[in-house]
């Protein structure tokens, strides 16, 4: 909001002098509008209805005439079309009205460079199919607005269907064009919208000069001079067609890079027609960072800015050139299989793929396009098979770069990341780094320097939505205290005092506007001791209650995300929000899925069924995936989260509410919402696209202060990525490793953890790595500092010091026996526990004969955890999460019994996670923290630890056997997904995160199946798996994704111009000829019948439901027919065969 | 006058149907009043021209509802003058424009107050190019209208006046209540101020695309001339009424925006006896064409 209110903006904007008020006017009526619009109880005044429409004058004049500068026309249309937003928001006198002013806040907001906000204003008009005959006018109005949107599937269904209303017109009225007749400047509209989109999506020069005529001949038409709204329609979509002409995805692509690059754009779900003001500044640039020259870049775009699609659109570039596959490197599994998927969405157009590189300790998959993996598994893969991922994958994009600077993870983002820019510097490999809040760029550009030219680095600001940011806080209400005098038990005196809820709203740097609830929100119980009033914990209404009605204010205009710090302050806050709503039956899906799995009882189910989530870790990954699932599609309204959600995920939301930023840990104020998470959960206020502003609001629990309005600043130091090597924790162990090995070269295999362990352990990844890509002459001591980030930013001393450790840690690499040295480096583990699994491996190795089924997963797994052994492989990085307590306030060191192999085997055969919590941790009597323990375990331990030693022990241990006599090869997979049979292994690989369901499936197969488990499940469908597997929402589509079938390159052939047949499960009494695609109201996912008569025929299989489905969401016009022998024969009805539409030449 | 049955439309019946419409300021009295603070128009219609202003007043609605393209006007005119009834699909067509929200059909027909308003815009429309104010020619008049039933803004003239171009803003209104005319004016006024911009903004994209470079440009420069109240600019208010009490219903017009020269500030008043009445037979006159 401050941005949309800048003062010397909004004076640029007005210009001088004249009837409308002051720009200090402006500013203040503006935040008054704002604000009232939230309360609900917003309306615009006709003047400062009148100064919008000024200002979109000025704004939309054609820029030949020179009539005003540039740069105030951008501010005049963007003050312009916030103004209009604000009295679309607080509604129009009438539905025309609102259809003409969208219309011209549309277009300011595109000319006003907020492209986003475009289409979020032409999602809130109501449904409308105007026909030319009734009022041609109208049909100007709706059919520009969708091209505004750039929404084609709805242009070219509306031109569809407008061309047989116009063949129709032609022939009543006996003219052979319509531009003799009245619709003569509808007509012409309607047929330039059609041609200007043809434009976008295919690139044809040719169409986009057409388009300009026919927009010039709408304008001044012979014989509907009458018709003014479409002749004003005309008159702006003329110069929107030269906009949009120079921000297609076509006008910048390099001669270097293929075509088709852009038709993964244009073509690919979402579609890209045209790009959004930092991509397009970011692609005009020279060099070009499409062109493969580039070959390091470092981008840096807010959230909400398009930084997904550019980094799309590279990576498409990058593979069409025939230059290699790209491998995506994101921080966490979920957002990673949400880039896998919308890649492979947007490749599939060209038959390519993307796909998650598997589980730890897995070979990389046979090179698909793109590879998505996290860190962990970049670091994994290079030091077990580095030559491999160099000679597949020639383009690294690192999304969430900043992540290099996190305590936790980023020393092996790190080390991974400075091995690949040193072994590829002399190489044609690309990086790409992606951040929302990188702030020393400069380090990070110095950091990937090829041949001393720093990384390409583009920075940009911008984003669509305004964002209004608020402090919440409690006024007690003094005047109104409550004086209770001692009463039985109660011997004290009490003070009830009436809490007033406060919101301060930002309207400009240095101004705030306050805002006070109407009645109060809470009360404060204060109680006389030791003559003092001290505050009441137990009686006071909680903070947190007092925030969930803040909430609710907030969920009036869309979806509400609140920041908790702890789990527990999560699920109090949902429960909260949750009390002061109706059921909401939206949610029925969700309600019934998560009593399911976690149990009735819950608290998780309570409150979904009011239309609120809880999300943090000790929830089950797939109900995680399900609550993530629902606020994105809409259908759930709130959500708490605490802030492992912030950066783990990418979904917007209308508002942020930011509760409590950190806990108490005995004396120690823990922080968990620093300026860079801080920063990225203000990034997620306002959903570019779907809405204009966002709302992000922080709460306080003491006096309103207005430099708390600093919070939301974070400066560039804050955000600073800061190598690990330079912390303080890591100069201390180095001082202490220094010691060390004064003492001692043995101190290089003595270190067990630690910064100083980790960088031995990097620079022995790096010495073997070197040696085998057969630069063994490299210097591996200076490579494996040299190329680090923390040689950016390190002094000269401390340099030093790490050379040292470097040079003796390469030293002692050099005089271990080739084949010990390359096992250890390749574990990624200290070089002690590397020790250790050695000697594991030996042991279980001496006892494998006594095993009879090698193959059996927990057999082996019992084998291995045996005499102990589970118990050693735990000490290696003695994870906390392994040692359950009995209470949340039970001493740190002490931990309950509990025989771990058998809750592993547990685990294993697929048991829920309810009933393993139930056999193994009934100490646990609190049952939400028994789940958030047991989560957490299988978070850290099952899903990532434990896989990661097991896939290096059982790989030892079956060096050198045959493939009969091996221990069960993918044990560690086994494990990592919870399975126990090959097939629920397959499918869990695959994509289904459900372990439920995948065990539900090997159980069924084990008795139907006769062919391989994808095939057997691809001749069901939605319905049937519905039916036999109660599958939820999201086990459906995963179900879809992994039994598509990819070989038949269903969307990419028919884009192509093919005649695709696909086959038709029959259902009724279909016949040859034409059919119609309609996806039933069922779901989701929607099963896609095919209709003839209005009647359903039959449904598409599984194994297309995919591609068809991302066939009819690219909104390219198909037609459809079913074949002699039943089958689907699909085909483009390609719009850029068509002649003149509306004109005499029309088909 | 008379015509016979000619069967299928064509251009002779539009000549002889336009050519038999009178100048509707040939047939009503005109009387121009010019202060300093403003100008404005009193035009009576006396009663033996009932008919023919009624007649005027049709074929000038038929004709800028069909932008004049011959294919409609010719078949409205043909079939006014007693032609062939309309196919059904092509009647439906015609009614989209004749038979609109603010005219309706006699199986449907729109309210009264919807045909009072939109025959006033046209009485405007037709004096304003016939230069009933004797301001001059107008080289461009656009509306009425944006909307049948919008409100306001319901058209533009630009004239060219000792070498440069200038425009007037002019808002229509009927009067049918026992209200004073005055303060019909004052509303209409009140209703430019609020609305003028969003009027000038679609008129002056519109013009910028005109092929005239002079135009173009001066359409580009209205907003920012309505907002400075420049020499250039201006605005009008009309109302056709059935009383006869119009002596001072400019009363206030000064008061209204900020021009500084009286032709900046034009009025027009034209009184028609039971101007309720009027409206229906220009709406009978439209409906015998559909």
């Amino acid at each position: 909001v401050e941005r949309a209110l800048n003062l010397e903006d909004l004076r640029m904007a007005l210009g001088d002098g004249g009837m409308f008020p002051s720009a200090e006017e402006l500013q203040h009526r503006l935040a008054q509008a704002e604000i009232a619009l939230f309360l609900q109880r917003g309306a615009i005044d006709d003047e400062l209805l009148a100064t919008a429409w000024y200002l979109h004058a000025v704004g939309s004049a054609r820029v030949a005439l020179a009539l005003y500068p540039v740069d105030r026309q951008r501010r005049a249309n963007q003050v312009a079309a916030h103004i209009f937003d604000l009295a679309l928001s607080a509604g129009m006198a009438s539905e025309l009205e609102q259809r003409e002013t969208t219309f011209a806040a549309q277009v300011s907001y595109l000319r006003g460079d907020l492209d986003p906000n475009a289409i979020a204003l032409y999602r809130r008009l109501p449904h409308f199919e105007p026909r030319l005959v009734d009022n041609p006018g109208n049909v100007s109005l709706d059919v520009g607005s969708s091209v505004l949107a750039l929404d084609r599937r709805r242009v070219f269904d509306r031109v569809d269907a407008l061309l047989d209303e116009a063949r129709e017109l032609r022939r009543i009225v006996g003219v052979g064009d319509l531009i003799e007749t009245p619709y003569g400047s509808a007509a012409r509209v309607v047929e330039g919208c059609n041609e200007l989109i043809v434009h976008l999506t295919y690139r044809r020069p040719e169409r986009l000069e057409r388009a300009r005529q026919l927009f010039d001949e709408g304008a001044n038409p012979p014989f509907a001079q009458a018709d003014l709204n479409s002749r004003w329609v005309a008159a702006h979509l003329r110069d929107i067609a030269d906009d949009l002409g120079t921000a297609s995805v076509w006008a910048h692509l390099p001669p270097t890079v293929p075509p088709a690059a852009g038709m993964a754009m244009t073509m690919g779900d979402p579609p890209v027609l045209a790009l959004w003001p930092p991509q397009l500044d970011l692609l005009k640039g020279t060099p070009n960072p499409l062109d493969p020259s580039v070959r390091r870049l470092v981008l840096s775009f807010p959230t909400s800015a398009g930084k997904t699609l550019i980094a799309q659109y590279i990576m498409s570039a990058h593979v069409v050139s025939g230059r290699g596959s790209a491998c995506v490197v994101v921080p966490t599994h979920s957002l990673g299989r949400e880039v896998q998927r919308d890649l492979d969405r947007r490749l599939a157009v060209l038959a390519r793929d993307a796909r998650d590189a598997g589980p730890l300790g897995v070979p990389l998959p046979d090179t698909p396009s793109v590879v998505v993996m996290t860190p962990e598994k970049l670091a994994a893969h290079l030091r077990t098979e580095p030559e491999r991922v160099l000679r597949d994958y020639s383009l690294f994009v690192i999304d969430e770069a900043h992540l290099v600077g996190d305590t936790d993870r980023g020393w092996v983002l790190e080390s991974a990341l400075g091995f690949l820019h040193a072994a590829t510097s002399h190489l044609h490999h690309r990086i790409v780094l992606l951040s929302a809040a990188l702030g020393n760029r400069t380090h990070v550009a110095a950091w990937m320097s090829v041949n001393g030219t720093p990384a390409l680095s583009f920075h940009h600001e911008w984003r669509g939505p305004r964002r209004a940011h608020a402090l919440f806080r409690t006024d007690a209400d003094w005047d109104n205290t409550e004086i209770i005098e001692p009463r039985g038990r109660r011997t004290l005196y009490r003070k009830r005092v009436p809490l007033y809820g406060q919101i301060h709203v930002r309207t400009s740097p240095g101004q705030y506007e306050s805002l006070r609830t109407t009645g109060p929100v809470g009360t404060l119980v204060q109680v006389w001791r030791n003559g003092v009033w001290e505050k009441h914990p137990k009686e006071s209404d909680p903070a947190y209650a007092m925030r969930a009605r803040t909430a609710t204010v907030l969920g009036a205009h869309g979806s509400v995300l609140l920041i908790e710090a702890t789990k527990r302050q999560a699920q109090y806050t949902a429960a909260a929000v949750a009390a002061q709503l109706d059921d909401d039956p939206q949610c029925a899906a969700l309600v019934a899925l998560a009593a399911t799995r976690l149990g009735p009882a819950h608290p998780l189910v309570g409150v979904l069924r009011k239309g609120v989530g809880f999300h943090h870790a000790a929830l089950p990954d797939d109900i995680q995936a399900e609550l993530e699932d629902g606020i994105r599609k809409g259908t759930l309204l709130y959500l708490v989260a605490t802030t492992t959600l912030v950066e783990g995920i990418n979904f917007p939301v209308r508002s942020v509410l930011v509760g409590e930023r950190g806990y108490n840990d005995g004396d120690e104020w823990v922080p968990t919402l620093d300026a860079r998470k801080l920063l990225n959960a203000m990034g997620r206020a306002g959903r570019a696209g779907r809405e204009t502003e966002g709302w992000i609001v922080l709460s306080f629990n003491r006096k309103f202060y207005p430099t708390d309005f600093g919070d939301f600043a974070a400066d560039e130091e804050e955000l600073s990525a800061r190598s690990r090597l330079g912390t303080e924790e890591a100069l201390e162990a180095l001082a202490a490793f220094e010691e060390l090995l004064r003492q001692s070269e043995d101190a290089i295999m003595g270190t067990y953890d630690g910064p100083a362990a980790d960088f031995i352990g990097h620079v022995w990844f790096v010495a073997n790595a070197l040696s085998e890509l057969g630069l063994a002459h490299w210097d591996p001591s200076r490579v494996s500092l040299e190329f680090t980030l923390a040689w950016q930013q390190l002094d000269e001393v401390t340099r030093v010091r790490w050379q040292w450790v470097a040079h003796w840690a390469a030293r002692r690499f050099a005089a271990t026996p080739p084949d010990t040295r390359r096992r250890w480096a390749r574990t990624g583990t200290s070089l002690p526990s590397a020790m250790l699994l050695e000697w594991l491996a030996q042991q279980v190795r001496a006892e494998l004969p006594l095993l009879e089924d090698r193959q059996d997963p927990v057999a082996s797994f019992r084998l291995i955890a045996a005499r102990g052994r589970l118990a050693q492989l735990l000490s290696i990085d003695k994870p906390r999460a392994a040692l359950f307590r009995s209470r949340r306030n039970a001493p740190r060191t002490e931990s309950i019994a509990l025989d771990l192999e058998v809750l592993i085997v547990d685990w294993l055969r697929g048991r829920e996670v309810g009933t393993i919590g139930e056999t193994h941790l009934a100490a646990v009597t609190e049952e939400t923290y028994r789940y958030e323990q047991l989560s957490e375990f299988i978070t850290k331990v099952l899903e990532h630890l434990l896989p990661w030693h097991l896939n290096t022990l059982v790989e030892w241990i079956n060096e050198g056997l045959g493939p009969d006599d091996q221990l069960c090869p993918e044990l560690s997979a086994y494990i990592r997904f919870g399975v126990d049979t090959p097939v629920a292994l397959e499918l869990a690989r695959a994509g289904v995160r459900s372990r439920r369901l995948v065990h539900v499936i090997a159980g069924v197969a084990a008795h139907a199946m006769t062919a391989s488990v994808r095939q057997w499940l691809s001749e069901g469908d939605v319905r049937s798996w519905r039916r036999d597997f109660e599958a939820s929402p999201t086990e459906l589509a995963d179900l879809l994704a992994v039994t598509r079938a990819r070989g038949a390159r269903v969307t990419s052939r028919v884009l192509a111009g093919e005649v695709v047949e696909v086959p038709l499960v029959i259902e009724g009494n279909p016949a040859a000829g034409v059919a119609e695609l309609r996806e039933l109201e069922e779901g989701p996912p929607a099963p896609i019948a095919a209709v003839q008569d209005g009647e359903v025929v039959g449904f598409v299989p599984s194994g297309y439901h995919d591609d068809v489905a991302l066939l009819r969401t690219i909104g390219i016009p198909l037609v459809v027919e079913l074949s002699q022998d039943m089958l689907l024969r699909i085909h483009i009805d390609d719009p850029t065969e068509r002649g003149a539409w509306f004109g005499g030449g029309a088909s | 006058v008379t015509i016979d049955d000619v069967g299928s439309p064509g251009h002779d019946v539009t000549t002889l149907v336009r050519s038999a419409a009178q100048p509707l300021s040939s047939l009503t009295v005109v009387e121009v009043h010019a202060a300093a603070t403003h100008h404005w128009a009193e035009v009576r219609l006396p009663a033996a021209n009932r008919a023919a202003a009624a007649y005027t007043v049709a074929v000038h609605i038929a004709w800028e509802r069909c932008s004049g393209a011959p294919h409609y006007f010719d078949a409205w005119a043909a079939r006014r003058e007693g032609g062939r009834p309309h196919e059904a699909d092509f009647l439906e067509c015609i009614e989209g424009f004749l038979g609109s929200e603010c005219v309706g059909t006699r199986d449907a027909p729109a309210p009264d107050e919807h045909i009072e308003g939109f025959v006033a815009e046209h009485i405007w429309h037709l004096l304003t190019l016939e230069n009933a104010l004797a301001f001059g020619i107008p080289i461009r008049v656009d509306g009425p209208d944006w909307s049948a039933t919008d409100s306001g803004g319901d058209g533009l003239a630009v004239y060219r006046t000792g070498g440069a171009l200038i425009f007037r803003l002019w808002e229509s209104k009927a009067h049918t209540g026992d209200n004073p005319v005055r303060d019909v004016v004052n509303g209409a006024c009140r209703q430019v101020t609020s609305r003028a911009l969003r009027y000038l903004a679609r008129f002056s994209k519109v013009g910028q695309t005109d092929t005239d470079p002079e135009v173009r440009h001066f359409y580009g420069r209205m907003p920012e001339m309505w907002k400075h109240a420049a020499r250039g600019a201006g605005g009008g208010v009309s109302v056709s009424t059935a009383s006869g009490e119009v002596t001072d219903c400019f009363g206030y017009y000064p008061s209204y925006w900020d021009f500084a020269h009286g032709d900046q500030r034009q009025g027009l008043v034209v009184t028609i006896v039971d101007y309720a009445e009027f409206a229906q037979a220009v709406r009978e006159e439209l409906w015998k064409g559909l």
